[in-house]
């Protein structure tokens, strides 16, 4: 093994490598960018279009789908488009084919933005186009407070804050939530303007040819040229009342005579509040690649800056700060990994019985994960609770590695071998079997890269993180480890190795006797062990055919019988320390009513959850300001009837879980007529909702929407009954209330008005001038241009008396109208929302799901879109999305991912061994550990996830390895003339140290794991538990199974090869 | 021998590990299945339970709705005369400036006419002459006749005698009536009130030239009679049926903002003006501390009521269908859908015209997706809410 030699010759080498390793390594740990998962880069357009007052029906008629089909033919590589239609906004949100290059596919979509724009509605503002990717959360909100008016809330937040906080790297920052916008009002005085026969819009023209941003120029007079302007625009709010508007006969009505203009804010129609008290909050969102935690601190460290500019009285607090929670699950997952590796030391300790060689583990393990961290930093990846999951499943494997070399070099030196002899030999000897046992569990991780999708950025880190770390620890073994043994080793060993069992006499064993007891002691059992282990796979080489019968009979019933059992899970619920619920009241309830309900439900849960328990409650009611934050976060709201409540817990509370039981049982009770839904609050489950705001989406498909909408109240009803669902609910409203207008146009025609006349006064009364004719003035004091907009108070216009009797007004002196007297009103229900799903209008059911697994809540929701299909709308389709669909996707990746590595690890070591059925054998022991892995996931009632079936794929792995050393030992003994059984049986006992001090380094190291403590602990245990439940037994088929199998397989070959043998053919 | 047993019990104690085995085997299984299967039905009962929505119910109301008609209307005097210049000439004096009160015969202004008082002097000279020239003529017929007697004189010369008196008394007759028109006139010189009111105008000034050659001219002064206004309405044709002569009505001015004043409908033209599809409406508003002044704007606020008996909901109890509108109303515990027809709507609560009777317990803000024959657990019970239409009338001031 020329490497060995190499690493003993320049032992210098081999210390650089290593202080580079720690180097870097150590560099990479501080540097490396810590989060709660992998980047997942699906890159994600969102196209948000605005139009004040444009209800959603006419959005998604008008100007949605119109920009969806240029979409299609004009922008490639397109997967799914996704569209909401809501009141004002319209939100497009593109998600591409994987491996797209982004920026093209944003400018191909900015391109048809452009393109579409002149045949959309008149005084459409282009689209804002936004690239973002799916782990886009909130990651932070700072909330804004105290004994300032919400006006200057919101003002001070969005233009004073926000740009101070957009240099945090990776952080996005749409508009604030909440407050109201400061506008420049014109107040519309009805009686006033038709008093004085003004009509909306010649207000509005008024404010457009009297407040102008126009350029005047310079003058050259003399030697100089002068700077020439104009009063274009007033410089004071009030000198905007004195504005002419028109003149009849003689006198000139001024805007002061019309309306009246103030400092204020158009009606508010988004609401926060902060523990009750009106707030603005402004939430990150972390984009790129920049981690979780670099952006809250990042944020955190700039507020007591911004504090300093900011008036007195105003509070910033942080709300649904994420980083104590990503920090804490990476922590705990680094201490898992830390406490793995030092028990595994300490077991080292124990079987080896000296600290020398301990030592050289001890230093190994650290160097392949710093290696691995490394490169995973190298690669752009994170340190997060994926990688570290990995690593610290490395950690059991990692010790393999160099124990069995210096397990080696100490038979070696046994036999009388000098030192270097020794680490020569063994280094041979194991050098191929190491590989194959390495490669053997990298190449069942190989299934993990054809995962798709979310599972794909999920899972690849980890399964890269295991496969470098064991490399490294690979090369680690044949490099540091030879050279550490050639020093450390020295020869007290050597003579150990001449005066008997070497582990027994430490020269510190006066220092530590009782340790040493301990260990003799545990030697002592071991051997008891040992030779009950002979005894039993004695027997069962006496009964082949039964014992194998028994075994796999037992394995294969275990999986029969407890498999349909467990359940399947995408991934393990994470509950952390906030709860999110959404309310709905009944469709249409404005926001002040809205507001009240909150106030009565935060009451109720301050009832439920002891108010020392809770921290924050924070409430947001309505559509934001901004179709910005609308595209990166969707927790279904879609109208002021619609508002979400956080409550934040404090430092020592219940269990959320068990808060969230009772709140479902309770407030649906006492809250008759609103809908409440549970949304993921934790960070973990909103990546994993893909930014949904529930886990399970019936979508009903079809070009009749009206029939669809049928047809998803029956299934909804059907799925209520379906134990486990909850938070059940229809996203899409048709019941919004709507007042029509019909205006007789023939009547209106003849009175000398035109529909156009009565939409204009109808928009300035009821939404404002600003989408038609926008205006802004400038305040020249903090250069901020707040628009200036003509509207009528709402409050001037409340009853549908009022609407009838708007005034209508023509050009030009027609005789005074009124609404009522050219429209009859009609009450009729309208769409408060329209979503699209590849260019066809959708129904959501949206459920979540509690107490029973997301698998057998599919397979009943299959059952009822079974029974129901008759009842489906000719020409509609029903998919089920959501993590339903992410974890049908992964799981039918993942199991025919599972039979592929068997079959590769098979193929490797037909490689290794030449043979087509000594591998078989080994294949063999596999079902006792997947037998293993269902009693374990049995008995601790945890449903089958991905990181299971990781756990389970990492067991594949290692009971392969394992038993290619029982394997090839056997065959070494088959190959010195032994008989089959007496080979199984050698083998058997020679490998059972090697194979009992792997195993159990393994399920130690994932003992801290199983218990799955701590934020976000939940995640990974189930890994651990399949990895120990799974190695147990995997173990216990190596040792015995395994031989007796082998012997089974070889009894006819013996018997062939002593009949063969007279004739000279050598086995 | 001692073998032998030891291999026994080594056979029994195997037999005894696998037996104990078996048994914990056994009851992983058999247990981890029984709490498996309990969990899931209780969860099973739970999600039923939790399936059965939550309802508040309400009954219909007897009310009548009321919905405000609002209409732009003009204030004029009950009378208002303008008052012109008869005579040309020269203001001598005014003597009411506006907003003066004037009771009827009161000297507005006084006329300077010299060029009349000439002409008056003119006519009253011809008729001097005239009935001179009459005198003359009757001497001269008498003298006639009396020498016709005695045939002195021809027949013809008298009887031109006579004609020529009768001429020239008609001459006097005419320069009479002349002066009499001049002194008519003369009359003029001083504006008068017509009528008890306030002076709403006054045009002209002292030493005014004034021309009195008809309608070209601005009226000299205006008079109004104040004591009560005459509102005028243009109503839209759709709510002329609504409209009765005796009905109340409100105004409201921009210039008193908190004050409502009342108004009753006196007249209608009965006619829709073919150009503004409105009909003309008189109403009167009494005006006892004249703040209503003539040419104001002023809202006109007309209560439609209807049917006092009535069913009404609020509109929150309302479900929309493609098939109509429905309500959901709880029977034993379980929803039945009930087809609705409405009335009026006046926002916040509707007439219901058909469909539930007054008895009926109607589900407010029902869930998005009622089903008929669905459980339902009534969480509340209220009368429908007494004062719902109270945001139909703006109060004064806001």
């Amino acid at each position: 093994m020329w490497i060995v030699r190499v690493a003993l010759d320049k032992a210098y080498t081999i210390f650089v490598m290593v202080i580079c390793i720690v180097l870097f390594g150590v560099m990479a740990v501080i540097e490396i960018p810590r989060d709660i998962f992998p980047n997942i880069n699906i890159p994600i357009v969102a196209v948000v279009f605005t139009y004040s007052g444009m209800l959603p029906a006419d959005m998604s008629g008008r100007i949605v789908y119109y920009f969806e089909r240029t979409l299609t033919t004009q922008v490639n590589n397109v997967k799914t488009i996704e569209s909401q239609s809501l009141d004002g906004y319209g939100i497009i949100k593109i998600y591409f084919q994987s491996g797209v290059d982004i920026s093209t596919a944003l400018a191909q979509t900015t391109a048809v933005a452009q393109t579409v724009l002149k045949l959309l509605p008149p005084g459409i503002t282009p689209p804002f186009v936004l690239s973002y990717s799916a782990d886009t959360v909130p990651v932070i909100q700072l909330a804004l407070s105290g004994h300032v008016p919400q006006v200057k809330l919101f003002d001070l937040a969005q233009n004073f804050i926000r740009p101070q906080l957009a240099s945090v790297a990776g952080a996005s920052i749409p508009s604030p939530y909440g407050g109201l916008n400061r506008s420049i009002m014109a107040d519309l005085n009805l009686t006033a303007m038709q008093a004085n026969n003004v009509s909306a819009s010649e207000v509005v023209t008024a404010l457009e040819h009297q407040n102008l941003v126009i350029p005047a120029g310079t003058e050259k007079i003399g030697p100089y040229e002068d700077y020439v302007a104009l009063n274009a625009s007033p410089t004071e709010i009030d000198k905007i009342n004195d504005l002419p508007v028109k003149r009849v006969n003689g006198t000139v009505i001024y805007m002061r005579d019309v309306a009246f203009v103030h400092n204020g804010a158009p009606p508010q129609t988004n609401l926060v509040r902060d523990n009750g008290d009106r707030a603005v909050l402004l939430p990150v969102y972390k984009i790129g690649t920049a981690s979780t935690l670099s952006i809250t601190s990042g944020v955190k460290s700039r507020i007591p800056r911004l504090k300093e500019g900011m008036p007195k009285g105003l509070n910033i607090s942080v709300v649904g700060d994420q980083s104590g929670f990503v920090k804490a699950a990476i922590d705990g997952v680094v201490s898992e990994g830390t406490i793995a590796a030092s028990l595994t030391a300490l077991l080292m300790l124990l079987f080896l019985g000296s600290w020398r060689p301990t030592v050289i583990v001890a230093v190994s393990i650290p160097l392949a994960i710093l290696v691995s961290i490394c490169v995973l930093w190298g690669m752009g990846d994170s340190l997060n609770t994926m990688t570290a999951g990995g690593l610290a499943l490395a950690v059991g494997i990692l010790v393999d590695d160099t124990t069995v070399m210096i397990e080696n070099i100490s038979v070696h030196l046994e036999e009388g071998k000098n030192l270097r002899d020794a680490i020569l030999a063994a280094g041979k000897e194991i050098a191929l079997p190491a590989l194959v046992s390495t490669l053997s569990i990298c190449i069942v991780f190989v299934p993990m890269f054809i995962l798709s999708g979310v599972s794909y950025y999920l899972f690849t880190p980890l399964a890269l993180a295991v496969i470098l770390a064991l490399l490294a620890s690979y090369v680690l073994s044949r490099t540091l480890v030879p050279t550490a043994a050639m020093y450390l080793l020295t020869e007290k060993e050597e003579k150990d190795g001449d005066a008997g069992p070497p582990r027994r006499r430490s020269l510190y064993r006066r220092l530590v006797t009782p340790l040493t007891r301990f260990q003799q002691w545990f030697e002592r059992g071991f051997k008891r062990l040992g030779e009950a282990h002979s005894r039993l796979l004695e027997g069962a080489l006496g009964r082949p055919w039964i014992f194998v019968g028994a075994f796999l009979a037992f394995s294969l019933a275990s999986i029969a019988v407890l498999e349909p059992w467990l359940g399947r899970d995408f991934f393990p619920h994470v509950y952390g320390d906030s709860i999110a619920l959404h309310i709905r009241a009944h469709s249409g309830t404005r926001i002040e009513d809205t507001a009240r309900l909150c106030d009565e439900i935060e009451q109720k849960i301050r009832q439920i959850i002891q108010p020392k328990n809770i921290k924050t409650i924070t409430d947001n009611i309505d559509l934001p300001y901004s179709g910005l934050n609308m595209a990166y976060s969707n927790t279904g709201t879609i109208g002021p009837q619609d508002a979400d409540i956080i409550v934040t817990m404090g430092p020592s509370h219940g269990s959320t879980l068990g808060y969230i039981r009772t709140l479902r049982h309770v407030l649906p009770r006492d809250f008759p007529g609103t809908t409440f839904a549970f949304l993921p609050a934790d960070i973990t489950s909103q990546i994993l909702n893909f930014g949904t705001p529930s886990s399970i989406d019936l979508q009903i498909s079809g070009s009749d929407e009206a029939a669809d909408h049928a047809y998803a109240v029956k299934l909804l009803h059907r799925l209520k009954h379906v134990a486990g669902v909850v938070d059940a609910r229809l996203q899409q409203r048709f019941d919004y209330p709507e007042i029509n207008v019909a205006v007789d146009r023939t009547l209106a025609q003849q009175v000398g008005l035109t529909q156009s006349n009565v939409a204009d006064s109808l928009l300035s009364v009821l939404s404002g001038s600003f989408q038609v004719k926008p205006n802004f003035w400038l305040d020249v004091k903090s250069g901020v241009s707040y628009p200036l907009i003509a509207q009528t108070p709402q409050y001037r216009v409340d009853s549908l008396s009022d609407l009838t009797n708007i005034p209508i007004t023509g050009q030009g002196g027609a005789d005074k109208q009124i609404l009522g007297a050219l429209a009859t009103f009609e009450r009729g229900p309208a769409d408060a929302i329209v979503s699209h799903y590849n260019v066809q209008p959708v129904v959501d059911i949206y459920a979540t799901y509690s107490g029973r697994d997301l698998g057998s809540i599919n397979d009943d929701i299959q059952d009822i879109l079974k029974q129901t299909a008759k009842q489906k709308p000719q020409g509609s389709s029903v998919a089920v999305r959501g993590q339903v669909e992410t974890m049908e996707t992964a799981y039918s990746l993942l199991f025919p991912g599972i039979g592929a590595a068997i079959l590769l690890v098979y193929l490797l070591i037909v490689i290794n061994f030449q043979s087509w059925l000594d591998p078989f054998v080994i294949v063999t022991a596999l079902p006792a550990a997947l037998a293993g892995i269902v009693w374990a996931l049995f008995i601790t009632f945890t449903p089958i996830s991905v990181p299971a079936l990781t756990g389970t794929i990492m067991c594949m792995g290692i009971a392969t390895a394992n038993s290619v050393l029982v394997i090839s030992f056997a065959r070494e003994e088959l190959a010195a003339g032994r008989d089959a059984v007496t080979a199984a049986l050698k083998a058997g006992q020679g490998r059972l140290r090697p194979v009992i001090m792997t195993a159990t380094a393994m399920i130690i190291g994932m003992g801290p794991m199983s218990l799955g403590l701590g934020a976000g602990g939940a995640q990974n245990a189930p890994l651990g538990r399949a990895v120990i439940g799974g190695l147990l037994f995997a173990t216990v088929s190596t040792l015995f199974f395994v031989p007796v199998v082998f012997s089974l397989v070889h009894r006819r070959d013996q018997h062939e090869k002593t009949d063969q043998d007279p004739d000279g053919h050598p086995a | 021998m001692p073998a032998d047993t030891q291999k026994k019990r080594t056979g029994r104690r195997r037999w005894i590990i696998a037996a104990v085995a078996a048994i914990i085997v056994i009851t992983l299984v058999v247990g981890g299945i029984l709490i498996r299967t309990h969990n899931e039905s209780a969860l099973a009962k739970a999600t039923d339970e939790d399936a059965t929505p939550s309802v508040d119910v309400i009954t219909p109301r007897h009310t009548a709705p009321q919905s405000v008609l609002r209409l732009p209307g003009d204030v004029q005097a009950w009378y208002e005369a303008p008052i012109y210049a008869q005579v040309s000439g020269y203001l001598r004096m005014w003597y009411k400036d506006i907003g003066a009160v004037v009771k009827a015969g009161d000297l507005l202004a006084v006329i300077d006419t010299p060029e009349l008082d000439q002409q008056l002097r003119q006519a009253q000279a011809a008729l001097g002459e005239a009935v001179a020239n009459e005198k003359l003529a009757e001497v001269t017929a008498a003298r006639w006749q009396h020498l016709l007697v005695t045939n002195a004189v021809s027949r013809q010369s008298t009887d031109v005698a006579t004609s020529d008196e009768a001429v020239k008394r008609a001459a006097v007759a005419a320069a009479q009536a002349d002066v009499d028109r001049l002194h008519a006139l003369e009359a003029f010189k001083r504006l008068i009130a017509p009528f008890d009111g306030v002076v709403t105008v006054r045009r002209t000034d002292v030493g005014a030239l004034i021309r009195a050659n008809g309608v070209s001219d601005p009226e000299l002064f205006a008079v109004a009679d104040i004591h009560a206004m005459r509102v005028y309405v243009r109503v839209p044709q759709s709510y002329t049926a609504q409209i009765h002569v005796g009905m109340q009505a409100r105004l409201r001015l921009p210039d008193y903002p908190d004050r409502v004043f009342a108004a009753r409908v006196i007249t209608a033209a009965h006619q829709i003006a073919l150009t503004s599809r409105t009909m003309l409406v008189e109403l009167e508003a009494p005006n006892p501390d004249g703040a209503l002044s003539p040419g104001s704007y002023a809202t006109v606020e007309f209560e439609l009521r209807s049917d006092p008996h009535t069913l009404i909901l609020p509109t929150s109890a309302l479900i929309f269908q493609q098939h109509g509108m429905q309500v959901a109303t709880v029977v034993n515990g379980r929803v039945a859908l009930r087809q609705i027809r409405i009335g009026r709507d006046t926002g916040t609560e509707v007439e219901i015209t058909s469909g539930i009777g007054p008895k009926d317990e109607v589900i407010d803000s029902p869930p998005d997706s009622l089903a008929s024959g669905e459980q339902v657990r009534v969480a509340g019970h209220h009368p429908a809410p007494p004062n719902g239409g109270a945001a139909d009338m703006p109060q004064p001031g806001q």
